[in-house]
């Protein structure tokens, strides 16, 4: 696959934001974005959105923020689950060919509403529904099936983060509308900027009884399209780092070992989601994660995100901090 | 033909909305002052209502508060007939009303508010009308009640009278907006949805809720790809996306494979004797440290059944 | 950009409430048929997308439930929400996971159950701060943007009720149509109750239960199952501001689709589109805004619209038919409308439209509707 160059990170600080709304807070993560990435709304082509109405309160929760992501008179596609799958679909589209650059937001407030009420709507509405199940004793019986006790809820925290991903080769820049934007650009992108070199999502069955709760066979298969597409052939001896969302505690073993890193010992150095990340933000907020690090150390690194039921859905980048000069042609890593 | 149940949901939610600064700000001129505020964009001048944090033509940061008048012009006209429920009351309004579309004088949105005209026939675009106040404000823009029309002759004579009166307005601590953020003080509001849903079991969820109903059976389907017994019985398999062939009764006794006690539920994943698949369901027992993965347990029926997962009120130590 | 082409489509019949399946199953019906008109396996799909509007259902991640139903188990699956226009943003999802160069065959799916949620469930979610203090509803929302419409255009209310007739008569000729009126009158339409002036009851689009699916393959891929694909040559969106009061003179500027309509033309070379368009599938929820949409897609001049309808321009028979399947106005589970509309433009081009088939098309237009102003525009050929 041709690389991505991961131009721009932002994001809020995450905790409860009772008096703040939602474009308000997402303004903060894209201008945080964009200033990282020493551009304009206007360099960028389309939007790629992460949000999910129940937990906003809000029927097509992504109008609150349509002009806060620069979307009026411009393409936004708006992906209703974890922001790391937004940021995959953003990948996708500039592959495609269809935008240059692509800013991906994720937001929740967290704190709007009860959690577990909210997710009890999660589950399908026969069979699992009525029994009163939710998130967190979904969790539970993911936890006692390795013999662990129920673990520990977080407390609620709201937040946005924001990427900018763009297209890395000179002759695509080439493509772009405006020549003079082009030229600023092609600066832009040939800076360190890390790449994403491989993604990979899935889901795993819905009924919990049908699943083995400790095994995770989506993201086994989301981290092997994700390893194929990088190149990768023995993740835990070349990845330098990897950013993991444990929504739980006891999750943290059972994505290691689904991901082949068990025993990893560079695995969530930034701290995990313990200190407090919103839902459908954990994702992007792990690829910020490994962008920062990246652009201080080289390295291959790997970014998880999952959302669902015991992690029905699961989503895997993997970044590297090897640039491509458009200039010379020479891959310098 | 098979019965075919629907399952009933309602739902009752709440949540907190931020309101932020620029709508604390709104909405503290609309209850204390009866004003309205608008925010002016520094690149384009349009004065947007409602307010928000950026101009979404320009990419500009809004900052600067514009005065809005409480008077205006419709640009667009609908007289309702169909009672829709109104959120703010949970009842359908009364039909007809009017409704329009009403440019405030001073902004450059138009403004979508209520009419107290509802003849078509004494409407047009490009009238002048103006709110009607309630007498208690609450801080919504239900504060107005509603748009009347006015004759240009009143308009003029109310015009005259609040020039005489602008001087004291002036002096009054609102008029000097244009700081950035005049009231950082930000607001949540609370609301909250209390609505029902049904939900179409299908036939194969139907078959099964009616064996429990009925006959206190518990069924699974097979799948003929995977040859998964799958339980409770469902019209697909979805690991293989074929249909399931032969049902099979299972149970009703089982083993716990996996457990969780919350503060007033218990849930188990059960293994039901004959079944492939474990049945997600509510443990009771009397001392939580009876629950172990590998206990045996038995289902005990609801007396009343209704054709529902509950109907199957529970499992206990067998 | 990977040529990419539609090489099949499949839909449910769609009905005011379908009790005899789950959300699940009625996409899983409508998967499958699409996989069959392929001529394909779930095997064979490399990635799927979903579009659904959620809240209408009541639902928070409907596709952990649904998706199964989609064939989601162990496959790439994301599920696109944009308000109306979700089921066309879907399509354009799943376009550029295929042209993308990673997926050879991407099935994208969408699905409502209006039947299943509470009268204006949706709408009673909308901003809290301010829409929720003077709701007008979907068609209170429509009737105000159609006065000024009306007023500046001199369309008249004839007019619009032909264009209701013209959907419903073209749908008794779609055995998955919702609404199958072949012989509605003018005279019904308008003396059909009135909802909110000048929108009639029979002006409006209905709510109805459906799923509707395609299936994309790549170029290389695409050629090989199908003998006559349907060439995705042009996706567009444009979004734009949020509150109805932004929008003054929405359906008289339309300045979404009007703007998406431009870009998408430039990139196919389309400059007399009621000439070189054979079909067009278009998202119109209310009888007028079909109207507005002829003017905003540069089928006529500004104001010349009326004549459009009232000449058959856009009738089964005419220089451009516009929506033969009946469009949103006979059909309308909201999260599959979208792709109902890619999908038809597509049957059309592949020549499987059955007896609503419009001879010789190749070149086909398919546009999607949402929120208060969003607008795509995908364009479907027989040519790569």
């Amino acid at each position: 696959m041709q690389p991505i160059t991961i131009l721009g990170v932002g994001r809020t600080d995450y905790a409860p934001k009772p008096g703040v709304s939602i474009p308000e807070m997402v303004h903060v993560a894209t201008q945080a974005a964009l200033a990282d990435a020493e551009l304009t709304m206007q360099d960028v082509d389309a939007r790629v959105t992460a949000s999910v109405d129940l937990w906003d309160g809000l029927t097509a929760s992504n109008i609150a923020i349509t002009e806060v992501v620069g979307a009026v008179m411009q393409p936004e596609a708006r992906v209703a689950g974890d922001g790391l799958l937004a940021a995959c679909h953003g990948a996708m589209s500039i592959l495609a060919g269809a935008y240059n650059v692509v800013l991906v937001v994720a937001h929740c407030k967290g704190s709007m509403g009860d959690s577990a009420a909210i997710s009890n709507w999660t589950f399908d509405p026969i069979y699992q529904q009525p029994l009163g199940l939710d998130d967190a004793a979904a969790a539970a019986l993911q936890a006692s099936a390795f013999s662990l006790p129920p673990p520990l809820e977080r407390p609620p925290a709201d937040g946005a983060a924001a990427v900018i991903l763009a297209r890395a080769s000179e002759t695509d820049l080439s493509g772009f509308r405006r020549p003079e934007r082009s030229l600023a650009l092609n600066q832009i992108v040939n800076r360190l900027n890390p790449q994403l070199i491989g993604m990979g999502w899935a889901l795993d069955e819905h009924y919990l009884g049908d699943r083995d709760l400790t095994d995770a066979p989506a993201l086994r298969d989301a981290a092997r399209r994700a390893f194929s597409m990088a190149k990768l052939n023995d993740p835990k001896r070349e990845l330098a780092w990897a950013e993991i969302s444990e929504h739980f505690d006891y999750q943290r073993v059972l994505w290691a070992r689904a991901l082949g890193l068990a025993d990893f010992s560079n695995l969530n150095l930034s701290g995990g989601l313990a200190r407090g990340v919103p839902p459908f933000v954990a994702g992007l907020d792990r690829l910020i994660e490994i962008v920062l690090r990246l652009r201080e150390k080289p390295g291959t690194a790997l970014a998880h995100g999952c959302w669902g039921p015991c992690g029905q859905g699961q989503a895997v980048v993997i970044a590297d901090s090897a640039i491509v000069r458009s200039c010379d042609s020479a891959i310098v890593r | 033909m098979t019965e075919l149940l629907k399952i009933s949901h309602t739902m009752t939610l709440a949540w907190r909305y931020g309101a932020s600064w620029y709508f604390a700000e709104f909405i503290r001129a609309l209850r204390d002052e009866q004003r309205l505020l608008g925010l002016r964009c520094p690149i384009c001048r349009r004065v947007y209502l409602p307010p928000r944090p950026v101009c979404g033509n320009c990419h500009a940061e809004l900052r600067e508060w514009v005065e809005v008048k409480d008077s205006g012009t419709v640009r667009a006209f609908t007289i309702v007939h169909t009672p829709i429920i109104d959120p703010t009351t949970g009842q359908p309004r009364p039909t007809p009303y009017g409704m329009a579309l009403i440019q405030l004088d001073g902004a450059d949105t138009t403004l979508n508010h209520y009419l107290a005209e509802n003849d078509p026939a004494k409407l047009q675009i490009g009238m002048r009308v103006q709110a009607v106040w309630r007498a208690e404000r609450k801080g919504t823009l239900n504060d107005i009640a509603h748009f009347a029309s006015i004759s240009p002759i009143a308009e003029r004579d109310a015009q005259a009278a609040s020039s005489q009166a602008s001087s004291s307005k002036l002096q009054s601590p609102i008029s000097n907006l244009h700081s950035p953020i005049s009231n950082p003080q930000s607001l949540f509001i609370t609301a909250g949805v209390n609505l029902s849903f049904n939900y179409a079991a299908g036939k194969a969820a139907s078959r099964f809720l009616i064996a429990l109903r009925d006959e206190k059976k518990i069924f699974g389907a097979r799948c003929p790809s995977c040859q998964r017994v799958l339980v409770p019985a469902r019209s697909f398999c979805p690991r293989c996306f074929v249909d399931t062939s032969d049902w099979v009764e299972v149970g009703p006794n089982g083993t716990l494979g996996a457990f969780a006690a919350t503060d007033n539920l218990a849930f188990a994943l059960i293994r039901l004797d004959g079944a492939d698949t474990a049945l997600v369901h509510r443990v009771n027992v009397t001392n939580a440290d009876e629950l172990r993965i590998g206990l045996r347990v038995a289902p005990v029926f609801a007396e009343t059944r209704r054709g529902h997962i509950l109907d199957l009120a529970y499992f206990q130590p067998a | 950009m990977r040529n990419t082409a539609i090489i099949g489509a499949g839909q449910t019949k769609h009905v005011k409430a379908r009790d005899d399946a789950s959300q699940a199953e009625l996409v899983r019906q409508a998967a499958t048929r699409a996989l069959a008109d392929a001529g394909i396996t779930l095997r064979d799909v490399d990635a799927v997308v979903l579009a659904n509007m959620e809240l209408f259902e009541g639902r928070a991640l409907p596709e952990m439930w649904v998706g199964e139903g989609a064939g989601g188990y162990l496959k790439p699956t994301l599920k696109i929400a944009t308000g109306g226009t979700s089921g066309t943003s879907a399509c354009i999802a799943g376009y550029h996971q295929c042209a993308s160069g990673l997926f050879d065959i991407v099935l994208v799916v969408g699905w409502e159950k209006h039947s299943e949620g509470a009268t204006q469930t949706g709408m009673a979610l909308v901003d809290p701060l301010w829409d929720r203090s003077v709701a007008s509803g979907a068609v209170g929302n429509f009737a105000l943007s159609i006065s000024q419409y009306a007023a500046e255009r001199g369309v008249t209310p004839t007019q619009a009720a032909k264009v209701a007739v013209k959907a419903r008569r073209n749908a008794a000729k779609n055995p998955y149509a919702h609404l199958q009126m072949p012989d509605l009158t003018v005279e019904q339409v308008l003396n059909s109750r009135m909802l909110a002036d000048p929108v009639h009851l029979l002006d409006m689009c209905p709510q109805s239960d459906g799923a509707c699916a395609i299936v994309y393959a790549a170029q290389g891929v695409a050629e090989k199952l199908c003998a006559r694909p349907a060439w995705v040559r042009a996706a567009v969106t444009r979004h734009d501001q949020p509150y109805i009061g932004d929008l003054d003179r929405r359906l008289v500027t339309m300045r979404t689709l009007r703007d998406a309509a431009r870009a998408a033309y430039q990139r196919v070379g389309i400059t007399e589109p009621l000439k070189q368009f054979d079909v067009a599938e278009i998202y119109e929820p209310v009888s007028y805004a079909e109207l507005a949409w002829y003017e905003a897609l540069g089928f006529c001049a500004e104001g010349d619209a009326g004549k459009l309808i009232d000449d058959g321009v856009t009738e089964m028979s005419g220089e451009l038919p516009v929506n033969p399947s009946g469009g949103v106005l006979s059909t309308n589970p909201v999260g599959a409308s979208g792709v109902i509309r890619v999908a038809e433009a597509a049957l059309q081009v592949m020549e499987r439209a059955g007896a609503h088939q419009i001879p010789d098309v190749r070149l086909a237009l398919a546009t999607g509707y949402g929120v208060y102003a969003w607008s795509d525009v995908i364009i479907l050929s027989a040519d790569k």
